[in-house]
Parts: structure tokens; sequence; C-alpha cells
């Protein structure tokens, strides 16, 4: 069995119990009173105010106006998270962490020593109140996606179970949007369709949902029937990140590559940012139709978790440190090595517009995806590796990689 | 052409001139040396078309007056492998023959005249400043510069040039050097806002080049380009082009601030104690004044931490600011150990301003916690 624990409104509550006077009070993590910049969190009397995570700092301040605003203390909250896991590993080594205040566990080959998930789950939210004054919610079931959901069902201070034989009941009065991968625009096209839980959409067959949303459709089918076969993983102490994509058609147009670039910089730099690291070097991966392999990698002045920053760099690589040949790319990958986990930041002379509006835009954009799921945003650009390619790109080019 | 010449004084020379030809370049000709003679002087030129260099040679015998053009890799190793006092150099169409007492080299001839044109120094409007000085403008700010920086250009040493005052700034946009002192314009020159950032490639050259140190130089900046001429050398360089960021507004002067005097030496060492359990990744050293001592501290994971104390004229508030360690270094380095400085701080997030008595300010822009 798989449990997924989800702090209950992590950092505030972090806050409160630092802070015993501030219980009772709306109290926002993020953002300045001034009303500037993002809410991180929000506590649970904040939230009876409409405020919630992601939301501008400005829009909190006017539904909440008597709120207490404080700055993230994001060094403290890592070394609380850190507490948290340890309590976790006394039960199983398979601990995943997916930010900072949730993790999956699997208990399977712990339930011998330590009794069934239910009970593995009451002693890790006894633990975590006694040891620690923090709440969390847990969902304990056969897979990590029905885990998450069951989580998130009675928070605050839940804990549900997904008993395996009984999955279609839990799952199908459930709304259709509670499924991941299921943001706004699948959302409309499930109105349209008339599919409001998710037993309706399991009645769907395959192909209609293939038909209306592609290769997503298999998958939001396969969570539809509770089948999730991803493992919990440990993560380990990681010496590089890097991401590859290998194209089931050659690709020889180099707008689409770049294309490719920024989705597969921005998942790069995302597990960056959960993981608070800065990374200074940064590869670009580059193999031909004809598996000539070409690896090119460059150091930046300062280590950075900026999706457009890493872009910038493998596309500089792209258009300038490639070979004249054939363009004809079968597999891209971008990755990302000489990681920083400092806390500290150095600080620049000169206001870096760019990067400080790159890196909230950032900050916004993994809050959203946090929350609707990770196609619920993309760059435009991003989006063109989609289309189809244009005609007359095919046959061999030389200095293709433009600019 | 034909001449005799003192082996050593043209080595020294070459060796100088030599920096500038470049070792690989689309245009094959620049990879040559000029040797201009003429009765009254001998002159060697390179260039790699960014930066030239016309350097003059002592100690030479003129038997007959000419030009030639000799490739730098070979005269560079027959200069230096050469044990002879006086070497002979003499030319015709067919080539070049270096002669010493039992040995003899014979180089391909090119011709001269393709050998792009090296600017001379012409001007009537200038700056005079003392070389000593100049040196000290170089030194003491050249290691700030940034040539990848994409944002601004931070490439070279900005020059600014007022009636008496001559003043290079350079900064990677963390850091930033600042050196002033009194120059002289004649002619009314550098008193207009043209932007002159000089290469760090041609600051180090024109650094190398001057060793008369009482003399002085005189500066020339135009729009796109800069000449500087010495008793002995005459340096050209294309100015870097873009934008340096407006300095001035990022230099502290500030009355609330703290200051403290500290001296280079034991300041110095302090750091580098401090900075022994730094790592690449973590180069933040916390420095916290406060109770008539500094204490710098040092901390890396899985290496270990350090905390070396400084006893200091300073017992108010503590302060703690966190800089990186090497930044603070660069600044030491160039200064004598006896050197007193005074260390002007406010708090953990602004910037640190090293300053000297004789005109040299350095800002450092701390670490600071997300």
């Amino acid at each position: 069995m798989i449990l997924h624990v989800d702090m209950d409104a992590f950092y505030a509550s972090v806050e409160e119990r630092d802070r015993p006077e501030l219980v009772g009070s709306p109290v926002v993590v993020g953002g300045t009173p001034e009303g500037r910049g993002v809410v991180a969190a929000a506590n649970y009397v904040a939230r009876e105010f409409g405020v919630h995570s992601a939301m501008p700092a400005a829009q909190a301040k006017r539904l909440c106006p008597h709120a207490v605003f404080l700055r993230p203390r994001m060094e403290h909250y890592a070394e609380v998270a850190a507490q948290i896991r340890s309590v976790f590993e006394r039960y199983t080594p398979l601990v995943e962490p997916l930010s900072l205040d949730e993790a999956f566990l699997d208990v399977t080959g712990s339930e011998s020593l330590h009794g069934p998930a239910l009970s593995i789950a009451r002693d890790i939210k006894r633990e975590v109140r006694d040891g620690l004054s923090l709440v969390a919610s847990v969902g304990v079931a056969p897979n990590q996606f029905l885990a998450k959901i069951a989580s998130d069902l009675e928070k605050p201070d839940g804990l549900v179970v997904v008993d395996p034989t009984q999955i279609q009941e839990f799952l199908d009065p459930l709304p259709v949007r509670t499924l991941w991968g299921v943001g706004r625009v699948t959302g409309e096209k499930f109105d349209d369709l008339g599919v409001r839980t998710i037993g309706q959409l399991r009645q769907l067959p395959v192909k209609t949902l293939q038909h209306h949303l592609g290769n997503n459709g298999t998958h939001l089918w396969e969570l539809a029937h509770g089948i999730d076969d991803r493992v919990v993983t440990p993560e380990q102490e990681a010496k590089s990140i890097s991401h590859e994509k290998t194209f089931t058609d050659d690709i020889k147009d180099v707008a689409v590559l770049r294309a490719w670039l920024l989705e597969l910089s921005e998942q790069v730099a995302c597990r960056m940012r959960r993981q608070s690291i800065n990374a200074k070097t940064v590869h670009l991966k580059v193999r031909f139709d004809d598996f000539q392999t070409i690896t090119r990698a460059h150091t930046l002045s300062e280590p950075t978790d900026v999706t457009q920053e890493v872009w910038q760099a493998v596309v500089r690589m792209l258009t300038q440190k490639m070979p004249s040949r054939t363009l004809c790319v079968r597999l891209l990958g971008v990755g990302v090595s000489n990681l920083h986990h400092g806390t500290k930041t150095q600080m620049d002379l000169f206001e870096d517009e760019s990067h400080d509006r790159n890196s909230r835009l950032d900050e916004i954009a993994d809050n959203i995806k946090d929350k609707f799921g990770s196609s619920s945003l993309q760059r435009g650009l991003g989006m063109l590796h989609n289309i189809e390619p244009k005609s007359g790109t095919d046959g061999p080019n030389r200095d293709q990689y433009g600019e | 052409m034909k001449i005799t010449c003192d082996r050593e004084q043209l080595l020294t020379a070459f060796m100088t001139a030599a920096t500038v030809a470049p070792s690989r370049s689309p245009k094959p000709i620049l990879r040559n040396i000029k040797l201009e003679v003429t009765t009254a002087m001998t002159t060697l030129m390179a260039t790699d078309m960014e930066v030239g260099i016309r350097i003059e040679v002592g100690g030479i015998e003129v038997e007959q007056a000419g030009t030639i053009l000799a490739p730098v890799s070979l005269l560079g190793s027959i200069l230096r492998e050469s044990n002879d006092d006086k070497l002979t150099i003499e030319s015709d169409e067919n080539g070049t023959v270096v002669r010493g007492e039992r040995s003899e080299f014979k180089l391909p001839a090119e011709n001269p005249d393709e050998f792009p044109a090296v600017a001379g120094f012409s001007d009537e409007a200038y700056h005079d400043v003392p070389v000593r000085l100049f040196k000290e403008l170089v030194r003491r700010t050249l290691f700030a510069t940034d040539a990848e920086s994409s944002r601004y250009a931070l490439g070279g040493v900005l020059l600014e040039m007022e009636e008496e005052k001559i003043t290079a700034v350079a900064t990677d946009g963390r850091r930033l050097a600042k050196m002033e002192g009194p120059a002289r314009s004649v002619g009314g020159h550098g008193l207009g806002d043209t932007m002159t950032i000089v290469p760090s490639r041609a600051m180090q050259l024109m650094e190398r080049a001057l060793t008369d140190t009482d003399a002085e130089i005189q500066i020339a900046a135009r729009a796109n380009d800069v000449v500087v001429r010495s008793p002995r050398a005459t340096i050209y360089a294309r100015l870097v082009e873009g934008r340096f960021p407006k300095w001035r507004e990022v230099f502290p002067s500030r009355q609330e601030s703290v200051q403290i005097e500290v001296t280079v030496g034991p300041f110095y060492s302090t750091l580098r104690q401090a900075a022994i359990v730094a790592s690449d990744e973590s180069r933040g050293v916390d420095f916290t004044f406060g109770d008539g001592t500094l204490v710098l501290a040092g901390s890396t994971a899985e290496v270990g931490q350090s905390r070396v104390e400084l006893p200091i004229a300073y017992d108010g508030d503590a302060i703690t600011v966190t800089m990186d360690h090497r930044f603070v270094a660069d600044f030491l380095k160039v200064l004598d150990n006896e050197k007193p400085i005074t260390i002007d701080i406010l708090d953990g997030e602004s910037a640190a301003l090293f300053t000297t008595d004789d005109g040299y300010g350095y800002v450092v822009m701390p670490l600071a916690r997300e």
C-alpha cells in the first residue's frame, strides 16, 4: 500500500506553531502587506476569506486586509520538512518527497513489522502532531494516484483509506476535475461531453477519449479505472538532473527543436525548483538520425533555477556550438550539473529585471501546475512542437540551426 | 633592410608585441610581426584588428632602412633560443636572414604592404596620466571585469576622464572596483559624454607595456577606439561596444552606515583562514562585526566549519554580512599588507564598501538568504 502524506497549510502552520500569538488570525506566507509578490501559503483562517496559494498578494490583501503577511523562511521550512521526513523513514525507506510538504511512502514491505498501512498512517499522523506540533492529512491506497486523491478528501487532519477491492466505488462519485491532468481546458471538454464524474468518464470508450484528448485520453481512462503503476522512488542526492526526448519522427525544423528545448528546460528547471537546487552548468545533448551524438556544456556565471535561463543557454549551444551538418534530430536532451544546494544567493548590484521577472513567473507557473496539473499551463513557444512541420523543410540542408 | 640588434632588447619588445598577434586567425598575415626600420628608429608592430601595438626598440644599429614581416612564432623562437648578444637581420625580396655568430636562419618573405596599418598617435586632444597611476588603475580594476555578461558591456574597464581626474571602473554585476586619481585634460579632451570601455586585453597589454613608472602617458579616446601613447609604445584598441551600467547609482554613499578601519595584512590572513572550509558551492563567509571583534565564519556541509577572529575598533550593534570570500580576497590581493582600509557596512542585505585613502573603492554585494 501507498501513503500520500500532505502537510496541512504547511508554511503557515509552521509559522503558527513558532509564533502561537498568530493562532486564530489569518496568516499569509509570501508577498508583502504592500501587495507585492505571490501567496505561498495561507492558513485555514485566511482561506475562509478566499485566500489561497498562488494568488497575487494584492488580491489576498483585498480579500483579507487584516491578514498577517509573513516573508517565507524557506530554509526553516526545509529544516522542518527534514524532521518530518525522518519520521517517515522510521517506517519505510521508500519515501519520495514531491515538495517540502508532501511525500509518497511505499509501506508494502513494512506492514509485517509496523502493522497494516492504516495503523502506520495513524502512527505517522500522531508522531508528526506530538513531536512537531504539525498536522498532516494522509491518504492510504493501492497506488500513488489514489493515495493523493484520498489525502485531499478530508483535509485538514484527514485520513482516508481506499480499499483495494472498492476502487471504483471510491472513484466513481468524484468530480472529473479531481483527476491529474484535468485542468480548465480538459474540464471544459468534459463539460461539453456531459461528463461530470469519474464514473461517467469511466463508462466512455477509450477510443472516444483518444479522439477528443489524444494521448492524454488514454491516460485519463486508466486513471478513471484506478490504474497507476508508477513506483515510489526515493530521492537520491542528485549530481545532475536531465530530461531527454526521443522523437518518433526525426525533427528537421529548428523552430520545433527550440520548442522542445523549452519544454525540456522547463522540466529540468522545475525539478531544480522543487528540490531547492540551483545549477551552474547546463548541458545539451543532440542525437542525429545517423546516431552521431553530440553533447555540449556551458557554465553560467551564477547558478540558476530559472527556466528561461536554462533554455537560453541550450538554445545558444544549439545555434552556435553544433557541427555543420544535416539537421535531422532523433533525440534531444537538456541537463544541468554543478548543483548548488545552498540557500544563499549572490545579490546583484544592478537590478536584473529579466531574471527577477522570470523567476517570479516560474514560481507562479509552478503553483498553478501544482494545483491544476502539469499540462494546465504551458509556454506558447513550447507548444509549437505540437504543430505539424512546415512543408518544404524536408531534405538535407546545411546550417539550419538558425541565427 | 639590414640591422644589427641587441638580442635582449629586441626580445623584450618582441614579447610584448607578440601577445597582440593572434595565434589563430582567419587572416594568416596577422600571425606576423612587422619590423619597420628608419634611420631614426626601429618599431615593432602587431595587431589582431581589435588591438594594435607599436613599440620602439632600442640598441639597433641601422645599416640600411626598410620594412619586413616575420612569423611571430619563428622569430620568437630564434630570439629566445639564440645565445648571441648581437644578431643581424637582413632582408631582400627572397626572404629574411637572421644571423648570429655561429648560426643562420632563413625565413620566408612576406609583403609588408599587406599588413594592416597599425594606428599611431596623432591626436591633439588627450589626457596626461602618470604611468604609476595608470598601472594602479588597471591593477585595481581589471580583475572585476566580466567578459561573459550578456546584459551589459562588462568585458572591459570604463574610463571616465574629467578636467583634472581619471576614473577607472570595472564590474561583473556582483562587485565593482573603482579607482581614480589626478590626470590633466589637454585640448578639451574627454569632457563630452562618450563611453570609453577599453577591452580587458588591451588594458592588460597597456599595463605590461608601460615600464617607465616615472613617465606620463597620453590617452586619446574617440567614439569607437582609444589610443594610448607612452615614451616607448603606442597601443590602439577598439572600444567594447554596448552599455556600461550606471555605476554611480549603486556606489554607496551613506551616512547611517558603520565604518571600520582595518589593515590589509591581518584582515586578509583572517579571511584566508576562514575560507579554508569554503567550497565552490558554498563561497559565503559570514563577516560579523561587533563587540570589538570581527568574526569570520565559514561552513560547508561535509567539509567543516571555521571561525576566525580579528580585533577591531567597533563596539556597536552586531552586524553580519555574508560575502563571497573570493570577491573580498580579489580586493585585498592588489593592496600592500601595511595598507589601512575602511570597511563601510549597513546591514546583511546592502552592499559592503571597501575604501583606501588613495582613491580606491570596492563594492561587494552580499549573499542573501532567499
